[in-house]
């Protein structure tokens, strides 16, 4: 494995062949349906909404492991978030994707409110049983918005496969812009 | 079995004038259901379009035949032979059709150029598509003459570099023995399928008797995409997608596959990496 491996990366896999959040969500407030036209990845995404808290996101659909890890661990740093946080999340992902890094420190500065959040995220605890013994190398934790944005650093070298990384993350903007 | 180039514009033709666009089914190997396309060919059929081979299940039509049944009714045969030209020696006069078309990049030629054949007697018909500079005799304020057919066709100035790369293309293809080729292929292609065929959890899609160019294929629980990306990275180039072919996609239940393809320098190695690449990919994604 060689170029293969700086896309594949072990938070990737693990969150690609184990994902976390998989399934509907009955008390969605706001929900979309994305898709990859050319590759035909589809993915829908659900949140829970409590003020502009995100309190609960899951996912479904049919995608390849780069959308299928990217979902996963959307879900599981966007909950406890504030929807403007997440606007801002979802840029940044998409710059880490795309290869433009202008905004590479303001991605640390929300990475530290991030891990401030993450601990609202680790006490509801749900999310924390979903994940299985996953194995994941941020030890048990949610991973941080830093992790996630290092685990697809290498997207943007394989420009047909940006779309996969951003896919949930696209269409979890329209469904919180809804 | 159409690539989206042998569709789309149909459908606008169809748009435009009010005609109805009919379609062919195929059997679950890709085969082409010759009773159902001689059911749906008949007096008002104004043009039959096909494929000479499908690019996406790699299917070669039997178009002399198809073209034939098309003809008794006094239908227009137009072939789409992008994926056939580098792989079989082409004769529009034994195939019987009244125009055949192929692109330049599917030939180891140029990408933006190709060949539009026409039978003389059509093309002399036709009006100009495009106006422009070269497909004209003589221009007044009042009167424009055009050229004869093909010129009349070819309006402005030709993508000259592209025509003589196009050329040293067809020139080296020429240069390998037609017969020699398609043996040295069809060996390639039946070792490619016996040793997919060997692949834990892999789905051939298409498996016609007649197949040319190569295989189109989906491995169980890895996305197309995936299984691509990998290869790449140990230097195994195939394609993953929908191939520009979403119907026929769909109607084996898939949104997209890998395809290998096979050229005149590919060689039985090439085919055993692609085998041990896909045993990567089955330790890297495996559950």
């Amino acid at each position: 494995m060689t170029a293969a491996a700086d896309l594949y990366r072990a938070l990737v896999l693990d969150h690609g062949k184990h994902p976390r959040n998989l399934g509907r969500l009955a008390a969605a407030t706001h929900a979309a349906d994305g898709d990859n036209p050319l590759c035909g990845d589809v993915v829908r995404v659900e949140a829970e909404v409590v003020g502009d808290g995100v309190v609960a996101l899951r996912f479904s659909g049919e995608s390849c492991v780069l959308a299928t890890a990217s979902a996963s661990l959307m879900t599981e740093r966007v909950v406890g978030m504030r929807t403007g946080e997440v606007a801002r999340a979802i840029a940044a992902i998409e710059a880490r994707c795309a290869g433009s890094e202008a905004r590479g420190a303001g991605s640390e500065a929300r990475g530290g409110g991030g891990e401030a959040r993450g601990g609202g995220g680790e006490a509801r605890g749900g999310g924390g049983e979903a994940r299985g013994g996953g194995g994941a190398p941020a030890g048990g934790t949610l991973p941080k918005l830093d992790d996630v944005l290092q685990a697809f650093a290498d997207v943007h070298r394989h420009r047909v496969r940006i779309a996969c990384a951003t896919l949930p993350w696209r269409t979890l903007g329209r469904a919180l812009g809804d | 079995m159409e690539h989206h180039a042998n569709i789309v514009p149909w459908q606008m033709l169809c748009r435009a004038r009010g005609a109805v666009l009919r379609v062919a089914p195929v059997d679950d190997r890709g085969v082409l259901d010759r009773d159902a396309f001689a059911d749906l060919v008949g007096p008002r059929t104004r043009i039959v379009a096909l494929a000479h081979v499908s690019n996406a299940l790699g299917t070669l039509n039997p178009v002399a035949e198809l073209a034939a049944l098309a003809h008794a009714h006094g239908a227009v045969v137009l072939v789409d032979g992008a994926q056939a030209v580098a792989h079989v020696p082409v004769d529009v006069a034994a195939l019987g059709c009244d125009f055949y078309a192929c692109s330049g990049h599917k030939l180891y030629g140029p990408t933006g150029i190709g060949v539009l054949y026409g039978r003389a007697a059509l093309l002399d018909a036709m009006p100009p598509w495009q106006g422009g500079g070269e497909m004209v005799r003589s221009v007044t304020w009042d009167e424009v003459t055009y050229e004869a057919a093909p010129q009349r066709f070819e309006a402005g100035t030709p993508p000259i570099a592209a025509a003589v790369g196009l050329g040293a293309a067809i020139a080296y293809l020429e240069d390998h023995d037609p017969a020699a080729r398609m043996g040295h292929e069809a060996d390639l292609l039946a070792y490619a399928a016996e040793a997919l065929a060997r692949v834990p959890g892999l789905r051939m899609i298409g498996t016609a008797p007649a197949k040319i160019g190569g295989h189109s294929f989906i491995l169980a629980g890895v996305h197309a995409h995936d299984v691509a990306t990998v290869l790449d990275g140990e230097g195994i180039a195939v394609r993953a997608g929908h191939h520009c072919a979403q119907p026929i996609l769909r109607r084996f239940g898939v949104a997209a596959t890998v395809r290998a393809s096979f050229g005149l320098y590919n060689t039985r190695d090439d085919v055993d990496r692609l085998i041990a690449g896909l045993g990567a990919v089955r330790a890297l994604f495996a559950p």
